[in-house]
């Protein structure tokens, strides 16, 4: 069905007058807030997580969106998945499920304490990206088409989108705390726990029993 | 909002072009959004939802032409701001009162039409028909894509997409175009 006309009359009516309607006003001078979580979207966005190569053989962006759905292995009702991370508010929507903690508002605004991952990487893996700020650590190690993150957040700035499109939802619990552990629909596992003043933030395309090792091995920093 | 994404990424152009869009067009973007909410704190949140939905729908912004780009990241922006005002205020989405006809316009009957005429009449349009058809025809965007980046329920990005169209063909027949 042809358009072409009506695209054309929308294109050269609609971009001038859309260009032209811009309040004016004096430059705005953004928050300190605003300045900090747009640093890390960028950052985020500017980050390859993982490259994933199709049977094309092209690298493709894969940004997921679907609805939560339980897998064979750990069947939860919606109620207990809720239930489930009580230290956590969960929003699920069509694209990502949004996590945020329960309860921000007494930890810690700045880090104060810094994790480190302590797991013996071999030789092959490389420290690809680094970053350090008052309230977000981040670091990813890389080797080929492996890649491990993590970082830790103050509960303030911790408000996350994940992939949970068919993910696989794993009951784990972390010093008896319950988090949210799941396996996403492009191989890669997600842990997320809450150590009462931080949020913590590990995602990796890696099995399961190294996942888990990786995981053992974040400990404070000494 | 920290938003974690699986993606690939293919050059350091593209690395960069996320921040290129924060940097030219934040200030049209939070003029925009404070025309619309009127609150300085609600027209940055609009602002960073707005990017959190283009680094989202990364692919496809990026893919939007140059010349378009400022409007296209205009309307992105005022549709957010108008979402998030309505969420602020618990409002519904107010239908318009337009009759449903049941049968949808058919794109082609467009073609067909004066050109001059089709921009006035479009020029005529309320807003947030404008937007719509901007970004389905001009952008090329489906509903869910539309849904997506501005926050608007898909199925009132549909029926506002035929509204539009009813709107507009029945502005150009009461204009007294005669299609062949």
């Amino acid at each position: 069905m042809s358009h072409e006309q009506l695209k054309k009359a929308l294109s050269e009516t609609l971009i001038p007058e859309y260009e032209q309607s811009v309040p004016e006003t004096a430059p705005h001078e953004f928050s300190p807030a605003f300045e900090k979580k747009m640093k890390a979207l960028i950052r985020r966005r500017e980050k390859s997580y993982y490259r994933f190569v199709n049977t094309a053989g092209k690298r493709v962006a894969c940004v997921a969106g679907a609805v939560l759905v339980l897998s064979a292995l750990s069947v939860m009702k919606a109620d207990a998945i809720k239930n489930a991370f009580r230290d956590f508010s969960v929003q699920f929507r069509n694209v990502f499920s949004t996590v945020r903690p329960a309860d921000p508002h007494d930890a810690p605004k700045t880090i104060e304490e810094k994790y480190v991952v302590t797991y013996p990487f071999d030789e092959g893996y490389q420290i690809d990206y680094q970053y350090e700020s008052d309230t977000l650590c981040s670091i990813t190690y890389r080797k080929g088409d492996t890649t491990v993150f993590f970082d830790q957040y103050t509960k303030e700035l911790f408000d996350a989108d994940v992939n949970t499109e068919d993910a696989e939802m794993i009951p784990y619990t972390v010093d008896g705390r319950e988090a949210i552990f799941f396996l996403d629909n492009l191989g890669a596992y997600h842990l997320i726990w809450d150590d009462g003043d931080y949020i913590l933030y590990l995602l990796a395309n890696v099995d399961k029993e190294t996942f888990l090792e990786i995981a053992d091995s974040i400990k404070k920093a000494e | 909002m920290i938003t974690v994404f699986i993606a690939a990424l293919e050059t350091e152009y593209e690395r960069s072009l996320f921040e290129q869009w924060y940097l030219r067009y934040r200030q049209t973007m939070y003029a925009v959004a404070y025309g619309v909410l009127h609150n300085r704190e609600d027209a940055e949140d609009a602002v960073h939802q707005t990017f959190i939905n283009l680094a989202e729908k990364y692919e496809k912004a990026a893919s939007v032409p140059e010349s378009e780009m400022k409007a296209f990241i205009i309307v992105i922006t005022r549709n957010t701001a108008i979402n998030l005002y309505r969420r602020n205020k618990r409002e519904a989405e107010q239908l318009t009162t337009l009759e449903d006809d049941s049968e949808p316009v058919e794109t082609d009957f467009f073609e067909q039409i004066d050109y001059e005429m089709l921009v006035q009449t479009i020029a005529a349009l309320p807003k947030k028909y404008k937007d719509v058809l901007f970004l389905r025809f001009v952008q090329e965007l489906s509903a869910k894509e539309v849904a997506e980046l501005t926050g608007i329920p898909a199925e009132t990005v549909r029926k506002r997409t035929e509204r539009a169209k009813k709107l507009l063909k029945l502005s150009l027949e009461r204009s007294g175009i005669i299609v062949s």
